[in-house]
């Protein structure tokens, strides 16, 4: 094995984990924006319990969110500091990223998590705006930095290298523009179609919550055939340009464009292979295109189902509340599936175009280091991928019953939750 | 001024503010054993650290974020040169994070136990990284004919990178506990006053074996370009562990707080400024070593990197000052989620 094939590989599996609980951030954060608002509002005790409900799940997911984000900053220098010394433009989208969007998303919601009950309830809710503007404008310049390597424009060359020239130009890459609708709504997607699964996971069981999950529901209901479908729409409108700028990337779909592009790049660059594979792509593309298109259909009839609160008075609608659950790991699959159509269909590129991904794996790393460093991360981050998700599906079973973020505690002890009192009372395991 | 150099100063407030907040933070995990041994004790100390961890961590990936975007091939060259020690320092705050997020999930008692045990070996992994990392950029460096760092197993573990990583732990443990000892009341607090008053001294010992092991070392002797400063930042420091070993006997964790973060400071400062003009020194090779020329980004990339960032600096400083009033005060009558 190669040195670039493993550190490829571990780009491949790192991203992979990390953007399951991206997508869920982003999507989660909208749901917690919009509940916690209409609280702040009608200041309802029932909206405060959505908040808090919500607003737990989506901490603990960010947990991975950030340890796994690390894993990958740390990961450009350690495997592809070609990438870096050759390009200084993709490492400008992410310094911004650090600097602008994550480092204020991280101390607001810091904030957010100890303002409960101390800070103003408007300012709270500023708070948590706050929280999702910055998560988003994350994802913006990630994908700032990640569209240059799909179709790099903006740039200058000074003694061999790609620096910074014009910066509008840079920011206005028409692929980052066709490219970001379609990432917010499949993450909007993928957070409203958690929000619909528990809530129906928890009316189908027929849990205490009934009021609370139905209007969890009825909000994810009523978001899902609005961004369920767009999400569909602004995938597709990307193919006009993809055939333009990047053919070899539709060898599946479309093998005469891809194999002129290729000829094109034997001319410029030398006979080498110039396609990647068109097996991965086609399945990831049409994984991605098949749950799309399921996915709106299913929040259509959602919504329908919802109307005077059918889906749980009638019998013969009860069951689309296993199918809600069922569904739960739809749009991550398809976010992955599409992330792999994306990335693997920029192969043999790192750089479309310019820069191949054998030059931009760092120069000198052993095959054996790249080897430590993927089995190291791969197991660490699985493993804790997995135990965030049992934790995960532990706080959404539990429901808003056991304490939940910012509640009041007992006047017993300082630190103690509220269920953990419950149980020396009881004497019986009802604890988180 | 230069672009470049405005860059640098940027980068520098980004690693003392680093050194100085998230080393209280590994500081008082690294504790945690010897500060809190009751279940009480350790949520404290853990509910002080959840408090502050969020705002802190974050530098760390502000300061990559600053080496990819204005020093890419700084940026490279160390994370790349350095592979093992930093893949022990990203899988140590990995752990670490894990552990703070996890612990207070599920009210089992061995599960907590055994999150608390890995957020402290994970803090020490941690710490041990920094001084690794610190004592290798320090020295003069083998590289390759092509011009890459080539760290070998006789650098990791030379003596100078052993007691530099083991200096780096126990600074920040008596930062941590001169930290838990102002912001946390009674036992806790005794008990982390205590134990920063025993290993006060230990710290000159620290300071004297990390200069002996430099002297008898050529490749750390070849890097130290300006002795006469370098002396001077030396002596400052241990000025500094006398003046804080003082506050801690009358009491005073505020006073010796002050001192610890000082003497971090200096340390930086000297591992910066006692080797001008090079970043990095090389040992034996045509050239000298990369100067802050060499490492940085150009011009234009410089440029737009700034404009994009001018105008969020002071909000940036603004929201972490302001986190930093709403977070100090221990929660009272609300759940700690940490």
């Amino acid at each position: 094995m190669d040195p670039q094939d493993v550190a490829r590989l571990q780009f491949a599996v790192t991203s992979s984990i990390h953007y399951m609980f991206v997508a869920l951030t982003l999507g989660l954060v909208a749901i917690v924006v919009i509940v916690q608002t209409r609280w702040t509002i009608t200041r309802q005790p029932l909206l405060e319990r959505m908040t808090k409900f919500w607003g737990q799940l989506y901490v603990i997911n960010y947990a991975l969110g950030i340890v796994t984000g690390l894993v990958m900053e740390f990961q450009l220098g350690l495997n592809w500091a070609g990438l870096t010394s050759f390009s200084e433009v993709f490492g400008v989208g992410l310094a911004v990223e650090t600097l602008t969007a994550f480092f204020l998303e991280s101390v607001f919601l810091g904030l957010w998590i100890f303002g409960w009950g101390r800070l103003n309830r408007w300012v709270h809710l500023a708070l948590i705006w706050l929280v999702a503007i910055t998560a988003y404008l994350s994802a913006f310049w990630v994908l700032v930095a990640n569209s240059f390597m799909q179709h790099p424009v903006g740039h200058t060359t000074v003694d061999g290298r790609m620096v910074v020239g014009d910066l509008t130009e840079l920011l206005a890459n028409p692929t980052l523009w066709t490219t970001l609708p379609h990432v917010v709504t499949a993450s909007l997607t993928t957070g409203v179609f958690v929000v619909a699964g528990v809530s129906a996971y928890h009316l189908w069981r027929g849990t205490a919550a009934t009021d609370f999950f139905i209007r969890s529901l009825r909000l994810a209901g009523w978001l899902a055939p609005v961004v369920a479908p767009l999400t569909v729409t602004f995938g597709l409108n990307q193919f006009p340009l993809i055939l333009e700028e990047q053919p070899t990337k539709l060898v599946a779909t479309q093998p005469e464009l891809a194999a002129e592009q290729e000829r094109r790049f034997v001319e410029q660059f030398g006979p080498d292979d110039y396609l990647p594979s068109a097996t991965p792509l086609a399945v990831a593309e049409h994984l991605m295109f098949f749950i799309g298109l399921l996915l709106a259909l299913l929040s259509i009839v959602t919504a329908f189902a919802l109307i005077r609160r059918a889906i749980v008075r009638s019998r013969l609608l009860r069951p689309l509340l296993v199918v809600l659950v069922a569904a739960i790991p739809l749009p991550f699959v398809a976010n992955a599936s599409g992330w792999i159509f994306r990335e693997y269909g920029r192969q043999p590129w790192a750089i479309y175009g310019v820069l191949r991904v054998d030059d931009a794996v760092s120069p000198g790393v052993s095959t054996g280091a790249m080897l430590t460093s993927l089995v190291l991360f791969t197991v660490l981050l699985a493993t804790l991928a997995v135990i965030n998700c049992a934790l995960l599906i532990r706080h959404a079973r539990r429901g808003p019953e056991g304490w939940l973020i910012g509640d009041p505690i007992d006047a017993y002890g300082e630190h103690r939750p509220l269920s953990e009192r419950a149980l020396a009372l009881s004497g019986k395991d009802n604890a988180p | 001024m230069s672009w470049p150099l405005l860059w640098s100063i940027v980068l520098g407030c980004a690693l003392v503010a680093y050194l100085l907040l998230e080393g209280y933070v590994v500081g008082m995990a690294v504790a945690l054993p010897a500060i809190g041994p009751d279940t009480a004790g350790r949520n404290a100390v853990i509910a002080a650290i959840g408090r502050s961890f969020l705002g802190n961590e974050v530098l760390l990936v502000v300061i990559v974020g600053i080496l990819l975007g204005a020093f890419p091939t700084l940026e490279g060259a160390v994370i790349s040169g350095c592979y093992p020690v930093v893949l022990v320092l990203v899988t140590a705050v990995v752990l670490r994070d894990a552990a703070l997020h996890m612990r207070r999930r599920l009210p089992h008692r061995r599960w907590q136990h055994g999150w608390e045990v890995v957020l402290v070996g994970a803090s020490a992994a941690l710490a041990a990284a920094w001084g690794a990392i610190g004592s290798l950029i320090y020295r003069a460096l083998p590289v390759t004919g092509d011009g890459r760092l080539a760290i070998g197993l006789s650098e990791l573990f030379a003596p100078f990178t052993i007691v530099c990583a083991a200096a780096a732990v126990l600074a920040v443990a008596v930062h941590g506990c001169l930290y838990a000892a102002r912001v946390l009341d009674g036992d806790v607090a005794v008990r982390a006053l205590q134990l920063s008053r025993r290993l006060g001294p230990l710290g000159v010992v620290a300071v004297l074996l990390v200069v002996a092991t430099a002297v008898a070392s050529r490749p750390v002797r070849l890097a130290a370009q300006q002795p006469a400063l370098t002396v001077a930042l030396l002596a400052t420091v241990l000025v500094l562990l006398g003046l804080l070993t003082r506050y801690v006997a009358r009491g005073a964790p505020t006073a010796a707080l002050v001192c610890s973060g000082l003497a971090l400071s200096v340390v930086l400062a000297l591992v910066v400024a006692t080797r001008e003009p090079y970043l990095l020194v090389y040992l034996d090779a045509p050239i000298a070593g990369m100067t802050l020329a060499d490492a940085a980004a150009e011009e234009s990339t410089l440029r737009g990197l700034g404009w994009l960032l001018a105008p969020v600096l002071p909000v940036l400083v603004a929201a972490r000052l302001w986190q930093a009033r709403v977070i100090r005060p221990p929660v009272a009558g609300r759940v700690s989620w940490f």
